[in-house]
């Protein structure tokens, strides 16, 4: 065979191979084409997503603090959806008109897919959308998990709320699989849990017909729920101190810890707000309102405040421990006042408190006492002091957002302000006032240091992660941030200084019957009529199982002693309820 | 005529200058039905990545087409008896290139098929593929062993057995049934006896049922499913019946530039590269599908033209290799989104999107167009 027929060949082989392609290609689009046309407009498929159960929250004796319920949403897809069914569809989702179609506008998701037009609806408008399936083209029901809080205010600022993910949270979260629908935790343990509370979401492949709705599911994979979490959190002690707050119209907040270990056994803030409204959807001006009042912000762990003389027991640390003065000996002098540089300062109370030795001048918080050691020890050494007890550090808190607290120095105050520092700066550090500020769980994490004999521990709110299947996924232990090189004598003084002030005035009322505490109170000026007052206490002083700080911003209450029954309270309903024999004592008992 | 008289006598044309032979004897109407099918390969394009506005691919593979028509004029200028040295280079080079990509390329789409060199992912199998037509024609066309014709056969299926084990390694089926479809037709123009070439496909085609032990279940499940499209109906049962209604909705008009429907379920994850056949046949119907075959077929009997007129066994072989590859290529393609061929990765010349395939299918117009270009015969001497 020469080559042109060879060629001849192969030519005919080409338009063979290309004539089977085209009658293939006939038969499917000229001879079935009309079967195709019409399977393609009925088919379409979608991926669906459908979120997974949030994990749930516990306090420690197993009450449900935060859980997710069904509720069922209207959805709407835009590439199917016909304006004139607005006014049906105002039935029955009872929205506006108009507020139907400012969703529409905001909505940024492609137009096939269906994006939520209202969550939270009852299980009558299921009914309601299936009987007028057809007039209702693109509209979709769908259930969806929703987030609850039973107890409204009472853990708004430490479980927080979860929201809709935002632009900017979206850009951030993306590559973690996020999308554009999801939901998540937007503040406090929701925020900070994220991970461990949001499960694996379950995906659909869904066959919708030519207005959009589903008409058979493909393929699906279940969602998984997310892990549970259990709460160092002593839910009747929460409440009661919300109560307290609220009772008394205070602002501010309270603290109650395991001392030992670090484990909070309550925290709570005012004011609040109830983290149910947010799941529901506020209005920007119900939003406004309580950004105005602060609400939003957790005081405890999120807002700085002068400690006023619950500072004394750092400088008298400081004092020991750089053996500035020998505790046996040095007395002060009170006659209510003192002159420095020109300028009298007073003491609080201006009749004088006399001659005063280290234990008495804690126990009467003595401010002329104080004064004046603190000339003799110098900022710097105050600081030291502070910054071992972590008071101007983060304290490590399972808590998103965490502030922390301020001392100043000489290097501080220029760098700040380009002014030299005073004596008096000195003086005022020296009592916890001036620039000095701490966070009131920095603070309280301070003193379980002293209670606990020098460990400065990282307190936390979540004691325990579990799996769906009951697998423990994290069990706390207590973590020593720091091993604070405190000796016994100085804690001896601390401790004798903070019992004595319990046997004084109305700081006697801090003592339930039969309970040995330690307590130091502070007062800070911050306007001729108010001032932010604290008390912090722990007990039993021998063993101590609890430390509770009560902080109140802006009192009208003169003193901070004035908050020693509400300490008092809190430690006798923990106390009465923990037996205290089983501990053994971790340190020397105060004399 | 051997291979040594052949390589001088190629670039040696009396009387005329070099850049006269050119203009007289280059391949015009070839070179006009390569650039037809980039352009509508390119409108086709724009349309199966309209979901990304800025159309990346779009404008990427307008690169590869400027690219590679630079590098097919270059080629073709240059005699392409140079491929009788370059051959066993390519040829050795493809092999060690083949051999890395199974021992440290990673996995796309469980295969792997892509080796980075320096920043440049470059996809040996498609190198294999050219490299073997380029050792094919020079072990075909030589002089030893001719007149010991079966040895020839031999040492020229040996040449064919070791890329194509490799590439099947990768796994890529598709292209190790390329390479060995591109032997056939070159052993058929080549001094082999009909006998052999015969029966080697003969006996293939007998041991196919044989192959089936040596296919990966999912290679298995490929095949299985077009004899019964019901066997996995959430899997590849689902592709294939949505590939089925994407083309077969496009009717004899098609739905419109543009407004193809199905695209937008992506059921196909690779629509602009080896599935953009289904965008063109939805959107521009059966109309549209009759004039790419069409384009195919000028094309196809314009490269079979040059085959048949040129200078020597080499440059017949060559081109013979290449059109093989080409018409392969365009049956496995059509073929499989069309539903009468097993999905695997084979692009559609021209047409697919794809730096590496653009580049080597340019390249080969290069070789033709040189083939085409360095002959002597049907010299057109005006007023001679």
């Amino acid at each position: 065979m020469g080559k042109a027929q060879r060629a001849v060949v192969f030519s005919v082989v080409i338009v063979a191979v290309l004539a089977v392609l085209l009658g293939r290609l006939f038969f499917l689009q000229v001879v079935q084409g009309y079967n195709y046309q019409e399977a393609s407009e009925e088919n379409r498929t979608r991926l669906a997503t459908s979120p997974a159960l949030r994990g749930m929250i516990y306090d420690r004796t197993g009450a449900v603090l935060a859980k997710d319920t069904a509720t069922y949403s209207v959805k709407l897809t835009p590439e199917h959806f016909d304006p004139d069914t607005l006014p049906l569809l105002t039935q029955i989702t009872g929205m506006p008109v108009d507020e139907i179609q400012a969703k529409l506008e905001e909505n940024n998701l492609p137009a096939w897919e269906p994006f939520t037009l209202r969550t939270g609806l009852g299980e009558e408008v299921v009914q309601k959308v299936e009987e007028q399936r057809l007039d209702l083209p693109g509209i979709s029901i769908s259930i969806e998990p929703q987030r609850s809080y039973p107890y409204d205010n009472l853990f708004a600022h430490l479980i927080g709320y979860t929201g809709s993910i935002s632009a900017l949270e979206l850009s951030r979260m993306e590559s973690a699989g996020y999308t554009g629908a999801d939901v998540i935790g937007k503040t406090g343990l929701e925020k900070a849990y994220e991970d461990w509370l949001k499960g694996e979401k379950g995906k659909q492949i869904l066959e919708v017909n030519a207005i959009g709705q589903p008409v058979r599911v493909l393929n699906e994979i279940e969602q998984i729920p997310g892990a549970d979490m259990t709460l160092s959190i002593d839910l009747k002690l929460q409440q009661q101190a919300r109560q307290i707050l609220v009772d008394n119209q205070m602002n501010g907040s309270i603290i109650c810890m395991d001392p030992q270990t670090g484990a909070i056994l309550a925290m709570v803030s005012t004011p609040d707000f109830n983290p149910n409204d947010f799941i529901k959807g506020i209005s920007q001006k119900e939003y406004e309102t309580m950004t105005a009042s602060n609400a939003l912000i957790p005081k405890a762990t999120q807002d700085r405040f002068p400690p006023g003389s619950t500072f004394k027991v750092v400088t008298t640390a400081a004092a020991l421990e750089e053996g500035i003065i020998d505790p046996e000996t040095y007395t002060v002098f009170c006659p209510g006042y003192i002159d420095v540089g020109g300028h009298r300062f007073y003491c609080w109370q201006t009749s004088g408190h006399g001659t005063q030795n280290l234990v008495d001048a804690i126990a009467n918080s003595c401010n002329i006492f104080f004064y004046t050691l603190s000339l003799e020890i110098g900022p710097e050494r105050i600081a030291k002091w502070a910054q071992l007890l972590g008071l101007n550090q983060y304290t490590g808190v399972d808590l998103p957002d965490e502030a922390k607290g301020v001392i100043p120095t000489p290097a501080w105050k220029w760098e700040q302000l380009e002014e030299p520092w005073y004596p008096g700066d000195t003086m005022n550090m020296g009592i916890g006032h001036g620039d000095v500020a701490v966070t009131p769980l920095a603070l309280a994490t301070a003193f379980a240091a002293i209670a606990n004999g020098g460990k400065l521990i990282t307190p936390y709110l979540v004691q325990e992660i579990r799996s769906p299947d009951g697998t423990i996924l994290k069990d706390t232990q207590t973590t020593v941030r720091v091993e604070v090189p405190f000796s016994q004598r100085t804690l001896d003084y601390l401790r004798q200084g903070m019992v004595k002030a319990t046997t004084l005035g109305t700081t006697q009322q801090v003592k339930p019957p039969g309970i040995s505490v330690a307590a130091k109170t502070g007062t800070a000026l911050i306007t001729s009529e108010k001032q932010d007052i604290w008390i912090c206490a722990y007990a039993p002083v021998e063993n101590p199982q609890i430390l509770v700080l009560v902080m109140n911003e802006y009192s009208t209450l003169i003193y901070g002693s004035y908050l020693a029954p509400f300490a008092g309270q809190l430690i006798n309903t923990y106390l009465s309820v923990t037996p205290t024999a089983t501990a053994t004592p971790t340190s020397t008992p105060a004399p | 005529m051997n291979q040594s008289q052949a390589a001088s006598s190629g670039g040696d044309f009396v009387g005329l200058t070099r850049l006269t032979r050119v203009r007289r004897n280059f391949n015009r109407p070839l070179l006009i039905a390569v650039f037809l099918l980039l352009a509508y390969g390119l409108f086709v394009l724009f349309s199966a990545t309209s979901q990304d506005p800025q159309h990346t691919a779009f404008f990427w593979q307008i690169g590869f087409a400027a690219v590679g028509t630079g590098l097919a004029i270059w080629v073709a200028l240059v005699d392409y008896h140079i491929w009788l040295k370059l051959a066993y280079p390519l040829y050795f080079i493809a092999l060690i290139l083949l051999l890395g990509v199974l021992l440290f390329a990673p996995e796309v789409f469980g295969a792997q098929r892509w080796l980075n060199i320096g920043p440049i992912p470059i996809q040996p199998s498609e190198i294999a593929k050219v490299a073997v037509i380029l050792v094919l024609a020079k072990e075909l066309s030589g002089s030893k062993d001719r007149e010991r014709p079966f040895i020839r056969f031999l040492r020229a299926l040996t040449l064919i057995i070791l890329p194509m084990l490799l590439i099947y390694e990768q796994p890529d089926l598709g292209t190790s049934i390329v390479v060995l479809f591109l032997f056939f037709p070159m052993c058929s123009f080549a001094a082999i006896r009909p006998l052999y070439t015969f029966s080697f496909f003969g006996a293939i085609l007998a041991c196919t049922p044989l192959l089936w032990y040596f296919l990966r279940d999912y290679q298995r499940n490929r095949i299985l499913v077009l004899l019964d499209p019901t066997i996995d109906p959430l899997g590849i049962g689902y592709n294939l019946r949505q590939a089925l209604i994407t083309i077969g909705s496009g009717g004899f008009l098609g739905k419109g530039y543009l407004q193809g429907s199905q695209k937008q379920l992506q059921f196909l994850p690779v629509r602009h590269t080896d599935f953009i056949f289904s965008v063109l046949a939805e959107e521009l119907g059966f109309l549209g599908v009759t004039l790419l075959l069409s384009l195919y077929a000028a094309l196809f009997l314009l490269v079979l033209r040059v085959a048949q007129q040129a200078e020597d066994e080499f440059g017949t072989l060559l081109v013979i290799g290449i059109l093989g590859m080409w018409v392969c290529h365009v049956f496995i393609n059509i073929g499989m989104n069309a539903g009468i061929m097993p999905v695997t990765g084979i692009w559609l010349p021209f047409f697919s999107y794809g730096g590496a395939s653009t580049l080597i299918n340019l390249l080969s117009v290069g070789i033709i167009l040189s083939v085409s270009l360095h002959r002597r015969r049907f010299m057109f001497y005006p007023g001679a």
